[in-house]
């Protein structure tokens, strides 16, 4: 996303409404996903790192 | 430092790593005009092998003993998705108009997480559709300006887009693969590595300087540090805690 307002800065452009729409809807949900992120993906569990062991 | 650090969720650090290298259009927007994209990327890399030399031994040893499968995987991620999609990508930017290379990277969560499943076996839940599809939908908004009249024009930026997001989203599963068995700041120096290899490797294929003038140079060494060395730093740092399907949607942070 910063990516997307970066190049609407450099090109010196202003935001349409769905662009706020959009910026609203990711912030949320990148938001959430800490609180959420143990019950939306089941994974393997990890091996031990090299350098650790 | 290191501490406090462990007690932030993993996809909140991958969230802020993607932020601050989302930031780079600053400097590399500017630069493009006096250096072509893979001077520039040769450039990024030269900085970081040398901010990770101290490491680069026991990175490579870690590397070689973790197995064929590993050594195979720090190629894919260090040429692949640190310098070949790099390239692809800004080539893509030169050669098509904007909508049409913003339109196809958002592949690349789809890939992370197709890859995620097939490589990692990580199972996502029926509950992660529900983040997935708004955060693209989010992506979507922002990136284009009549989100309701999508199109893709010339097969040359396609190709080129596509292979890219392939590439970056095979690197966040692949980066996640090495950190089963490597240290996050291994993962970053093997990273750097074998993308300064691919990047050199690059040059007299594109017919591409090594070196640009001092002024970009500082820039380029500035692009590497903020975005290279501390962002993917700190990006490992929490891929290692997080799963890659998770982490393809904090990395929606940056695009």
């Amino acid at each position: 996303m910063t990516a997307a307002l970066v190049g609407i800065y450099v090109f010196d452009s202003s935001l349409r409404w769905t662009q706020w729409l959009g910026v609203a809807i990711t912030v949320g949900v990148i938001t959430f996903l800490p609180i959420r992120r143990r019950r939306l993906v089941r994974a393997p569990a990890r091996e031990p790192a090299v350098a650790a062991s | 430092m290191a501490n406090r650090l462990s007690r932030v969720p993993g996809v909140v650090l991958v969230s802020i790593a993607a932020a601050i290298w989302g930031l780079d259009g600053l400097i590399r927007k500017p630069l493009s005009e006096s250096t072509s994209a893979t001077t520039i990327v040769f450039g990024e890399h030269v900085v970081l092998v040398l901010l990770t030399l101290p490491l680069l031994v026991a990175a490579l040893r870690a590397l070689w003993q973790a197995g064929p499968r590993y050594v195979a995987a720090g190629i894919a991620v260090g040429a692949g998705a640190s310098a070949i999609a790099t390239i692809l990508f800004t080539k893509a930017l030169f050669h098509g108009d904007f909508i049409t290379v913003v339109v196809l990277q958002k592949a690349q969560p789809l890939i992370a997480v197709a890859g995620a499943w097939w490589i990692l076996g990580e199972k996502p839940q029926p509950g992660f559709f529900w983040f997935l599809i708004p955060a693209l939908a989010g992506i979507w908004l922002v990136a284009l300006p009549q989100p309701l009249d999508p199109h893709a024009q010339g097969l040359t930026p396609i190709v080129e887009t596509l292979t890219a997001a392939a590439l970056w989203g095979m690197g966040t599963v692949l980066g996640r693969y090495l950190g089963r068995r490597l240290a996050f700041e291994h993962v970053s120096t093997v990273r750097f590595a074998f993308g300064l290899l691919a990047s050199a490797c690059m040059l007299p294929i594109v017919g591409a300087a090594a070196f640009s003038t001092w002024h970009d140079s500082a820039y380029i060494a500035l692009l590497a540090f903020v975005t290279g060395f501390l962002a993917l730093g700190l990006y490992y740092y929490g891929l290692r805690r997080t799963p890659a399907v998770l982490a393809a949607l904090g990395e929606l942070a940056s695009r």
